[in-house]
This record gives structure tokens, C-alpha cells and sequence, in this order.
């Protein structure tokens, strides 16, 4: 990054986020403030159930906070007209489920929804998106073949490519890597680590694999029980005591050449 | 450290132009032939029948009617029953499509879920109240908008929500809630019938197969078949990224409940027109959606007005076949789309099952 700090993609300020009502309800986050700029990665790391999915879903609009403001690039969320919010952040969700066939190529043309009018048929700029998107996630070969028949790593890299394609400025993934062999789950995240270095995205997902977090994230946001979070550079909050209090697990640091690298006690 | 790409990026995706395609293009095929077709069985339901003509006659007087008996029997008998079938067929294809995008289920069908049964029950009330054409047809929207907000409320899921849990398959509960309405429309369809003053009703027959024999008005259903069609047109490709899921509609800029909500009227309207102008006619809405995603593909653009006119063109074979297969004898036409239409049923679902 040079010099003076970029707008904030994304700006939180005082964010409270629960789920349920009265007796059964809980707190998952609680006074939340922080600011993603672009060309940072975050992960959201917690335990099942801490909210990292509901986090993600409050800030694309589908769930209400208690209370705080979201912005996005320095816009309110509420301000925001859906077609416009797409085209400035885009989510892959956790769970897709196709019932109906589609080619890999339609299901990743998708994505240019946004950007296409309603009047409109997708162009050969769209398709070039579409294919440059596959590219990157090695699924090329696929491009004609029906969703319905991959398997469930290669349609979570579909989903992932639609995103790619869809090319918002802030990109918000929910478990990304699930699904995914190693090989395809490096070269996933070191796609979006590449698109926050060298074309600014603002990038955050939710992960459990804590030590690709640490690889490729450049920030953390890690929930733990009764809505307490604690964020900032990786290298100042991963750390033993943080992620094992919010496992509640006991979770030891160790160094591997240059890698710090977490194992599980 | 590095990890090497599968191919590398943008140059191999522009090295590619023979893959490049141009769907618009494509679709104005599908939809010429589709239409070259649906004329082809026009004649033919024109030229079959008890009276025998000569083809030739037939376009003749279709375009020029005179006092001869060919123009009487083309205008006055043939023509309207065909451009019924034509309709309603239509309409029903168009509202298995959109319930069946609404569901997220390829199984939805009027006829399946009770939609059908509701528009006929409300018809069927509103005629032995004595109401006008007009409220009659309006009876039979309210009783299909009924029915899809049963179906809706008691599979759960509602039309407002968004973050509904995305994979579970709600295929069972869905189509026992929709066998169950069916079932208790044609409960209140018998109650009425018995109860009903004979005369001014039109047989059971009629309200529980469909029936085009003596068709009264087609007018409506025809009008109403290009107009919802231009309705929900524009938001094909909104529909294409609704079957996704809610959630990555939203996410794609979609506004999911207001198009949910279109869907669910459009839906509606449409069996609420095919109804009060066939009666119950099952299984277009399934038949006809299905083998044409199998044909060409599921991207609504192009589907729709195929679905529209496939639709059209199979009842109105159907219906041809109805009235000249067993000649003298006319069978209803819901009799044929029900011998098409259940194995049609079985195979999805055993496909199903097998994909799960």
C-alpha cells in the first residue's frame, strides 16, 4: 500500500449482531468497529455457531443487526439499491443446491448479472469474464459440462469463478475452501490474495483452517462466545491464548522455517 | 513460494472464439421453429374432423371466409376450440415454468400442486352465487393465489424469507402439501356440483379433466397469454439467478421477494385463465418445461416463449387427437395430458431420487 490510507471498502462502527428472540436468542457480536480498506484480507475465524456466517450475511443485507451502521464504500447498507450493492460487493455463499442442470459457463455468466441491463443479452466482454474466471480456477475444461455432474469441490470452485466474474471491489466468502484438495485450496486463496495486492479488492472470508488464515490473510476478526471479537493484523491477534479461548480448545503456536504455524494441543 | 495454474489466464480464455456462442441468435431459431410447428398443428386441428376438406379450402376460408359450409365449419367450430386449446395450453406451460422457478422444484405443476383445483373450486362457487364473468374469473384467481399460499405456508417456505436453509430438498413435503389440496379442491368441486342447480353449470367432467368441447370464451386466455409472457420477459435472466438459490440472488443484485411475489401472481393468473377456459387440464405445466430444458437448455430467456408455445401446440394436438381418435366419440383432452403426463411424473422423480 502507498502512502495514505485508502477509503475504507467497508466501515463498522458499533456493530451488535444476534440471532432469536427473548430466551432463546444470543449475542454473537458485540460492538464491532473496524475498517477493511482495500488491498487488506481478512478471515473471520470462530468456533461452529459463533456467528462467522451470519456475520457475513449482516453485511450483504440478509441480516438485520441490533445495532451500529455498515458502510459500504462510504455508503450506508441500507442506502443501497440491491442491483447496485452487486456491483460493488459480491458473496459466495456456504450451501448452493442445484436442482436444475446449467453448463459450468452459464452458472459462472451469472456473475455479470450486475453488470448487464435488463434488456440486454450477456456480450462477448461477459463470456471473456466468464472464461478468464474459469481459467483461474482451473476448471477451463469444464466450462460446457452440466453443474448437476461435478463434484461438490469442482461446484464450489464454480461458485467461486461466478464471484471472479461477478468482479466486485469487496469480495465476502463464507467457508471458500470447503470442499477443495489442498492444491485447489492454495490456489484459491492466493487468487483472492492476489486481487487485494494488485487490483485493491477488499477481500474477508471464514475459514478453519487456521494456518492458510495466517498464510494468506493480512487481517483477522476472530468471535468468540457472547459476542466478543477481537481483530487487526494478523501477526498482532493470531495468536495461542486468542484461538484457543475462542475454541475453547487448547491451540499452540509454533515457528516452521518462516511460517508461524498453529497446532491443535 | 509458487503454485502453478491449470492454464494460464487471459489469454487462453480469448484464444477460444469458436466456443464463443450467441444465444440471442439461437433463440430466435428455437422460437421459429417452435412457432412453424405451432401453425403446422393449427391446420392440421382445422382440417381434421367429421367434415373432410380439402386443405387447401381450409387456408382458403381461414383467411377469406365466405358463406360456404368449409367457412362455417372453420370459424365457427374448429377455429375457436383450437385457438382455446392454443391458449390454454400456453398459459399452462407458462405457469408450470414459473412455479417450478418459485419452488425451486422441477416437479411443480398447476395441476400437481392444487393450483388448478383452487381455480376451479372458486369458478365453480362463484358461478352458483350467480356472480358475473368477470368476478368468476376473479373467483378463480383468488382460489389459485390461495392454493399457492398454502403450499407455500405449509412446506415452509415462506415467500418473504430469504435465508432459508438452502439444501434441503423440500421435494416430498412439497408435493404431499400440493396432492393433499388437490385432493380436497375436488372434495369442494363434488360438494358443489352436487349441491348446484344443474342447468347453469358445466359438468363434472369439465372441472375435474378438462374439457374443450364447447369451449365458451376464449378470448380472455387468448389475449392474456402474450401479455403475461411480455410481463415476465424482461425478468428472465432475474429468474435464471433466482433458481441459484434466494441467497445468491440477493446477492446478485436480485430483489427476491418482489419477483418472488410477481412469479406467484403471474402464476396464478395464468391457471386462473386456462381453468375458467378448459377446466382442469393436468400436466402441461410438467411435460412441457421438462423436455424443453432437455431440448434446450434452462435459461429462461429462451424458455418461456418456448414453454409458451410448445404449450400451446401439444394441447392443441391433444386436443385434436381428443376429438377424432375414438370419432364419434370425443374424449376429454385431460384425459390425454393425464396418459402423457403421469409417466412424464414418474420418470422425473425416480430421476430424482437417483441423483440424491
Amino acid at each position: 500500500m502507498n502512502g495514505a490510507p485508502a477509503l475504507a471498502a467497508v466501515e463498522i462502527d458499533g456493530l451488535e449482531i444476534g440471532v432469536g428472540t427473548g430466551a432463546g436468542g444470543r449475542t454473537l457480536v458485540r460492538g464491532l468497529s473496524l475498517h477493511m480498506r482495500p488491498g487488506e484480507v481478512w478471515c473471520v475465524l470462530g468456533a461452529n455457531g459463533a456467528g462467522k456466517s451470519t456475520l457475513l450475511h449482516t453485511l450483504i443485507g440478509l441480516h438485520r443487526a441490533t445495532a451500529g451502521t455498515i458502510r459500504l464504500a462510504g455508503r450506508p447498507l441500507d442506502a443501497w439499491p440491491v442491483e447496485a450493492a452487486a456491483r460493488v460487493r459480491g458473496f459466495l455463499p456456504q450451501f448452493i443446491h442445484d436442482t436444475f442442470g446449467a453448463s459450468v459457463l452459464d452458472i459462472v455468466l451469472m456473475g455479470r448479472h450486475p453488470h448487464v441491463s435488463r434488456w440486454h443479452w450477456e456480450g462477448d466482454a461477459d463470456r471473456d469474464a466468464a472464461r478468464t474466471a474459469l481459467a483461474a480456477l482451473g476448471l477451463a475444461l469444464l466450462a460446457e459440462r452440466d453443474i448437476t455432474t461435478l463434484s461438490g469441490g469442482e461446484r464450489q470452485r464454480v461458485a467461486i469463478a461466478a464471484l471472479l466474474a461477478q468482479d466486485p471491489g469487496i469480495l465476502l466468502l463464507d467457508e471458500p475452501i470447503n470442499h477443495l484438495d489442498l492444491h485447489h485450496q492454495i490456489v484459491v486463496l492466493q487468487h483472492l490474495a492476489e486481487l487485494a495486492r494488485d487490483r485493491d479488492k477488499a477481500v474477508l472470508f471464514s475459514i478453519h483452517d487456521l494456518n492458510l488464515a495466517r498464510r494468506f490473510a493480512t487481517h483477522a476478526l476472530i468471535l468468540q462466545d457472547g459476542g466478543v471479537v477481537r481483530h487487526g493484523p494478523v501477526a498482532a491477534v493470531m495468536n495461542a491464548p486468542a484461538l484457543s479461548a475462542a475454541f475453547g480448545y487448547p491451540v499452540l503456536e509454533a515457528r516452521v522455517g518462516a511460517r508461524t504455524v498453529f497446532i491443535a494441543e | 513460494m509458487t503454485v502453478r495454474r491449470d492454464l494460464a489466464a487471459p489469454a487462453a480464455a480469448r484464444a477460444q472464439p469458436a466456443a464463443r456462442r450467441r444465444p440471442l441468435r439461437r433463440a430466435l431459431r428455437v422460437w421459429l421453429a417452435l412457432a412453424g410447428t405451432a401453425a403446422a398443428a393449427l391446420l392440421l386441428a382445422l382440417a381434421l374432423g367429421s367434415s373432410q376438406f380439402a386443405l387447401s379450402e381450409i387456408v382458403r376460408v381461414l383467411f377469406q371466409p365466405d358463406a360456404s359450409p368449409a367457412a362455417e365449419v372453420v370459424h365457427q367450430l374448429r377455429l375457436p376450440r383450437a385457438l382455446a386449446a392454443f391458449a390454454t395450453g400456453g398459459l399452462l406451460a407458462l405457469a408450470g415454468a414459473l412455479m417450478q422457478i418459485l419452488l425451486r422444484n422441477p416437479l411443480a405443476d398447476p395441476y400437481i400442486l392444487g393450483l388448478s383445483g383452487g381455480a376451479a373450486a372458486g369458478a365453480l362457487g362463484a358461478m352458483i352465487v350467480g356472480l358475473s364473468a368477470a368476478l368468476t374469473g376473479a373467483a378463480a384467481f383468488g382460489g389459485a393465489l390461495l392454493s399457492v399460499a398454502l403450499v407455500f405456508g405449509i412446506a415452509n417456505r415462506d415467500l418473504a424469507r430469504l435465508e432459508a436453509p438452502g439444501a434441503i430438498d423440500t421435494s416430498p413435503r412439497l408435493l404431499l402439501t400440493g396432492v393433499i389440496l388437490a385432493s380436497g379442491w375436488s372434495a369442494i368441486i363434488t360438494l358443489l356440483l352436487t349441491v348446484a342447480p344443474e342447468a347453469k353449470l358445466r359438468g363434472m367432467l369439465f372441472w375435474m379433466m378438462g374439457d374443450l368441447g364447447g369451449v365458451e370464451s376464449y378470448a380472455p386466455a387468448l389475449l392474456a397469454l402474450p401479455l403475461l409472457l411480455v410481463a415476465i420477459f424482461p425478468l428472465a435472466r432475474d429468474l435464471n439467478v433466482l433458481l441459484r438459490g434466494p441467497v445468491v440472488a440477493h446477492a446478485l443484485g436480485v430483489r427476491v421477494v418482489r419477483l418472488r411475489r410477481i412469479l406467484y401472481v403471474i402464476a396464478s393468473l395464468a391457471t386462473a385463465l386456462a381453468v375458467i377456459t378448459a377446466g382442469t387440464v393436468g400436466f402441461i405445466g410438467l411435460i412441457v418445461p421438462h423436455a424443453l430444458r432437455l431440448a434446450i437448455g434452462n435459461d429462461q430467456r429462451v424458455l418461456l416463449p418456448a414453454s409458451v408455445l410448445a404449450g400451446g401446440t401439444l394441447l392443441l394436438l391433444a386436443d385434436t387427437a381428443a376429438r377424432t381418435a375414438l370419432a364419434p366419440q370425443q374424449l376429454p383432452v385431460g384425459v390425454i395430458t393425464a396418459l402423457l403426463g403421469v409417466p412424464t411424473f414418474i420418470f422425473l422423480l425416480l430421476r430424482r431420487r437417483g441423483e440424491t
